[in-house]
């Protein structure tokens, strides 16, 4: 089984057992992560670690990907991102540094805020 | 037989990375005309690798888009002898890389020497602590080379790298601020050490008061601009944090591209040939020698490239599968434990401590390079006294700052549930006030961890797949629990921290596991040394059954040091071409007698 398969087929179990009430979801996570949820001949436990590993990248990688949205997993932590140059800076111990965060997209010059992120919506990028 | 049959060249080199461009430039330049095949593509720091599109944690130091393609080449793997091993399908413990440059691209940039004791491993145990010291399970063994006889060659690599240091022993002077372990060094580093965080200045401040001498560790991310003896200009690092995994579009790491590849490219004597598989190294009739070298190239088509001189410069794993595929040398056999091509095997053995400061210190993790970092070398080798112990070897302890990318560096101090909002609050509340240190401990070599053909499994050339066979050795899981004890009680003491943390990936009880990463220091499986019986490649890494065909890489390490392969190894690879070019080319035959 490939990763994507395996991910394709965990998906399918999973719905099938998924609580309606957003109260008992994290019961329900917390069983799939201890590999106690039946999810056919799948083990609970890679799925929710395959999960777990996207949603990660989800929330933490650079925004051209669609995720971090307004760069809100950057700010979380204070990582200011993809424009970096720190030789004036490693040595100057305790300093906070207080640059908002710039993703690759980001347009030079510009004030800081995240570019719109550009959606491919067919053959045609309409920026 | 092949689909077509190509002139003769003087050398014809397998892979085009640190090894196999260091020999092309070499030779090239002493009237051979060279030939690499490499089996990736072209590629280049200006145009591959250049900021910002390059700074993309996903893409890089997740999905590997700079490293090997396991769809396209792959092992198998099993813990011991009993069981089935199975194919590797996601890269994990370790990141061979492809294209041009190799895994030397996306290295740290951490470039040392081996201690003197270390090339003469054996003998220097047995003479310190007795015969009997060395466990019978443990098959490490001599170098056949010196520290002094390799000394030049290091000390010209690192002239290669524009390595940044500070030298602890210069021409026997022992230096306060560098490594007083070290062996003796001809010249002070290139460019001077890195400026360092404040993560390490505390641990630096912490092992001095327990009487520890910590040093900048020894980096080829270089500190100033600096061209080096092939005329290929560095500039300064800029301190990016993303450094491993990565290439350098800031011409601050230095690399096989832009250190060798581009002062030798036009070179009338050089040509490289990209997207070329070597399928296996031709052998003469008699079998003494080597013809060439028969590889699929682009379109498909298998090519015949004879040639006088064959150079092994592929990754020291697919080096010693080429070698096994060829019938180059004699494969190892475990149960009777003779032959020499897959013998001694070895890796790194790995564990991790984390100390969480108070809000006091803000360390910002995201200023880092691959090579940044302090170093306690005390527990190194055989640098302290291991009478009363019950393991050979040890490990340097880093307390290093590689990077903040926030995919992946996610401090939370033990107990922290792994996900959920707790998980989040702690991330958040330690992001910015963490200290990582490594314990990069040697790896011993045993009878029972080896490299040979999978029976079962085959690449998509229908070649059997080189099968690992590996597990901790009970001598390196002590030696990893004692350098782990002593780098918890420096973390301990260093001012403002609160908790402190480890993981030991060579814990007892616990089997090696080639998912979590540890390290891309794969060594052994083609041995040098000075008994054909132990040995595949004599002292010059010449093969004993085949004189003409060379070997290098870290599969030439007889077990593996403390410290990172890339030094040592470059530094045996200029070595051999030292003898190469004066004592080989003019009169070609064995350089030792078997």
């Amino acid at each position: 089984m490939t990763p994507a398969e395996f991910l394709r087929a965990g998906i399918a179990e999973a719905m099938k057992s998924l609580p309606d009430d957003p109260e008992q979801i994290v019961g329900y996570v917390t069983a799939l992560s201890k590999d106690e949820i039946a999810l056919g001949d799948l083990s609970s436990k890679l799925f929710f670690d395959e999960v777990w590993k996207l949603t990660n990248q989800g929330y933490f990688a650079d925004p051209i990907y669609g995720g971090n949205a307004d760069y809100a997993g950057w700010k979380m932590v204070g990582f200011p991102g993809a424009h970096a140059y720190y030789l004036s800076f490693i040595d100057k111990h305790n300093r906070p540094y207080n640059q908002p965060p710039m993703g690759v997209n980001h347009i030079p010059g510009g004030d800081g805020a995240m570019p719109l992120i550009r959606h491919q919506t067919g053959g045609k990028d309409n920026g | 037989m092949a689909d077509k049959t190509l002139p003769k060249t003087d050398v014809v080199i397998v892979g085009g990375g640190w090894t196999g461009l260091t020999a092309a430039y070499e030779l090239a330049k002493a009237g051979q005309r060279c030939v690499i095949v490499e089996r990736g593509k072209h590629r280049h720091d200006a145009t591959s690798f250049a900021g910002p599109e390059e700074h993309d944690e996903l893409k890089y130091a997740l999905q590997y888009k700079h490293m090997m393609d396991v769809k396209q080449n792959t092992l198998t793997f099993r813990n011991n002898r009993r069981q089935r091993a199975l194919p590797m399908r996601r890269l994990g413990s370790f990141l061979p890389g492809e294209g041009l440059g190799g895994a030397g691209i996306h290295w740290n940039g951490q470039i040392w020497r081996p201690l003197e004791s270390d090339l003469s491993m054996r003998s220097h145990y047995e003479a310190r602590y007795g015969a009997d010291f060395i466990p019978d399970k443990l098959t490490i063994q001599d170098w056949g080379v010196t520290y002094d006889e390799l000394e030049p060659h290091f000390d010209f690599f690192e002239k290669v790298c524009g390595a940044a240091g500070f030298a602890g022993n210069l021409n026997g002077e022992t230096r306060k601020g560098g490594n007083p372990f070290e062996g003796p060094r001809s010249s002070e580093y290139p460019t001077p050490a890195m400026k360092q965080p404040i993560s390490a200045t505390l641990f630096k401040e912490a092992a001095e008061r327990a009487g520890l001498n910590p040093f900048p560790m020894p980096s080829a991310n270089v500190t100033e601009k600096y061209e080096n003896p092939y005329g290929a200009v560095l500039h300064a690092c800029p301190y990016c944090g993303f450094c491993e995994r990565f290439g350098c579009g800031y011409f601050a790491k230095a690399d096989p591209i832009i250190c060798v590849y581009d002062r030798i490219k036009d070179h009338e004597n050089f040509e490289i040939r990209f997207d070329s598989t070597v399928l296996v190294v031709n052998k003469s009739e008699d079998g003494k020698t080597a013809t060439g070298v028969t590889y699929v190239d682009a379109d498909g088509v298998e090519v015949f490239q004879p040639a006088d001189i064959v150079c092994m410069g592929a990754y020291s794993l697919w080096n010693v599968h080429l070698m096994l595929v060829s019938g180059l040398g004699k494969p190892y056999d475990p149960q009777s434990r003779t032959g020499t091509v897959g013998r001694n095997y070895a890796y790194q053995t790995i564990a991790a401590v984390d100390a969480f400061f108070d809000e006091t210190i803000t360390t910002n993790p995201f200023m880092g390079a691959g090579a940044l970092g302090t170093i306690v070398d005390d527990y190194n080798g055989d640098n302290f006294d291991h009478s009363g112990l019950d393991f050979v070897g040890g490990g340097y302890i880093a307390c290093k700052q590689y990077n903040g990318r926030p995919i992946s560096y996610q401090p939370t101090p033990e107990g922290t549930p792994p996900w959920g909002a707790e998980w989040k609050q702690a991330v958040r509340d330690n992001y910015l006030h963490h200290a990582d240190f490594v314990i990069h401990g040697s790896s011993a070599s045993t009878h029972e961890n080896y490299l040979d053909l999978d029976p079962t499994w085959t690449d998509k050339f229908g070649r059997p797949l080189l099968r690992m066979t590996f597990d901790f050795p009970d001598n390196d899981r002590r030696m990893i629990k004692h350098v782990l004890d002593r780098t918890i009680e420096i973390a301990e003491s260093m001012d403002n921290v609160v908790s402190v943390s480890s993981a030991n990936l060579a814990a007892e009880g616990s089997n090696y596991s080639i998912v979590p990463y540890q390290t891309t220091h794969n060594v052994g499986g083609a041995v040098m040394g000075t008994d054909p019986s132990t040995s595949a490649v004599n002292r010059y890494g010449q093969m004993w059954d085949h004189h003409n065909v060379f070997v290098f890489g870290a599969c030439l390490f007889p077990q593996n040091l403390g410290y990172n392969p890339t030094g040592p190894l470059m530094g045996l690879a200029y070595w051999t071409l030292e003898h190469m070019k004066n004592d080989y080319l003019d009169n070609p035959r064995p350089l030792m007698d078997a």
